[in-house]
């Protein structure tokens, strides 16, 4: 069957002709940085009870710190470059809530 | 002008592209191509607060700049077809609202640069028009902002995904002039083989191309050795992967005079571009720029110019709905 007789068979064809993204790279970059993000967030966690601060408020000051801390990288145009690095590992946690909140801002 | 064959016409005056002129953005300056054009700008913004601030002011930069390289005033103009990617064609509305020439505003996504050539060299050859004014710009983060995600949000880039050129092409068509000449036009038709991956616009396109290419040397009687160079507007690796399979099946050998625009404009390698540069003006700022200096040189002579164009918008992706593709071609010729 020639590729352009139906959808079906062009389909085919293209993605024999289209690469796949890199699966295993990519899952190993977002379990890293994903991982590296929820470890400065148990920092953070762990530093705000042993000043003494309540569990329930330090969850909050964590949620604040990481939130400040991906709109300031989004500033300084460091954000996207992670993002293109780690994938799902920067989309999972609290971060992309916060870049969610950026783009409804301001609109770019 | 006479019809030949299924969908190609012939001039029966060829129209002249009188002068020509090409602005981009700062990967583009960065690419291989970067001396051919007539400006290069390092800030995407262009001084402006907002991408499609930007996008309107570098269809008005490339259009004032052509205005005054060509020595036709505004008011010699008969008209102007322009057209762009983003919503309602703002771009092309805002950036030439100050040109006062009337104004065809038109969409055939990146097909849209030879679009405009053909409609203007059909007015001119049915002497509606003396001179006729092509433009189109397109932006890589407005495009991205409109059909994809943000750019703020961090995505990743699939490998078979396309970069949208930032910048813009504009060219003047005359009835009198040196050359080179618009010969033969073959607007194309809508194909929709099915595919839905807005990540992968290549195929999208490729039939459309393929359709338009055959017919064109069927409808004119030509072989591929024809031309010098037979140029698609933004298919990419990927698309002319399967163009070139395809149409050598159907007994056509391009392989030695075809290559795609959005793979001359950017470096694979150094630029991270995936599957090649996109958008209108991937073929309007490589012709533009390049192709139409070859020709003035006669490094090349006869070239077929093919803008491929992808026909999606935003709701009909999150829809569901598959992306149908077009391709418009033209012969020009010294």
């Amino acid at each position: 069957m020639e590729p352009l007789d139906t959808n079906k068979s062009y389909q085919d064809f293209t993605n024999k002709k289209s690469p796949n993204s890199p699966i295993l790279k990519n899952c190993f970059n977002a379990f890293l940085i994903g991982g590296l993000i929820c470890t400065i967030g148990e920092i953070i966690s762990q530093y705000c009870t042993y000043r003494g601060i309540s569990l329930e408020l330090s969850g909050t000051i964590v949620s604040i710190s990481l939130i400040f801390l991906s709109a300031f990288l989004t500033t300084i145009n460091i954000f996207n470059k992670i993002g293109k690095f780690a994938g799902a590992g920067s989309l999972v946690p609290i971060t992309r809530i916060c870049k969610l909140n950026y783009i409804s801002c301001y609109g770019i | 002008m006479k019809k030949i064959g299924k969908q190609t016409f012939k001039l029966s005056n060829p129209v002249s592209i009188k002068e020509t002129a090409s602005i981009v953005g700062p990967k583009e300056s960065n690419g291989p191509l970067a001396k051919y054009f007539d400006k290069c700008i390092e800030d995407e913004f262009y001084g402006e607060s907002s991408w499609e601030k930007a996008e309107s002011k570098f269809i008005k930069s490339a259009t004032e700049m052509l205005i005054a390289k060509s020595g036709i005033s505004n008011k010699d103009i008969d008209f102007c077809f322009a057209g762009d990617l983003l919503n309602q064609c703002i771009s092309s509305c805002f950036g030439l609202r100050e040109t006062n020439v009337p104004f065809f505003g038109i969409f055939g996504a990146c097909s849209t640069f030879v679009e405009s050539l053909i409609l203007g060299a059909m007015a001119i050859d049915g002497n509606f028009a003396k001179n006729v004014l092509c433009a189109v710009s397109s932006h890589f983060c407005s495009a991205e902002k409109q059909f994809r995600f943000p750019l703020e949000l961090g995505n990743q880039r699939p490998p078979t995904s396309q970069w949208t050129v930032t910048g813009s092409g504009a060219c003047i068509l005359s009835k009198e002039g040196t050359g080179p000449y618009i010969t033969h036009v073959t607007p194309g038709k809508i194909i929709d083989m099915g595919i839905k991956d807005v990540n992968n616009m290549g195929s999208a396109m490729a039939p459309a191309a393929i359709d338009t290419l055959i017919t064109h040397f069927q409808d004119t009687s030509r072989d591929p050795d024809y031309y010098d160079g037979i140029f698609t507007g933004d298919l990419g690796y990927i698309g002319k992967d399967i163009l070139l399979d395809i149409v050598k099946t159907k007994g056509y050998d391009i392989t030695n005079n075809y290559n795609d625009c959005g793979i001359l404009i950017f470096d694979k390698n150094k630029q991270d571009t995936h599957s090649g540069g996109s958008g209108c003006a991937c073929c309007a700022s490589v012709f533009s720029g390049y192709l139409y200096k070859k020709l003035k040189e006669r490094k090349l002579n006869k070239i077929l110019l093919i803008a491929t164009g992808a026909l999606t918008n935003s709701t009909t992706s999150q829809q569901g709905e598959s992306i149908p593709g077009i391709a418009h071609a033209v012969s020009i010729e010294m």
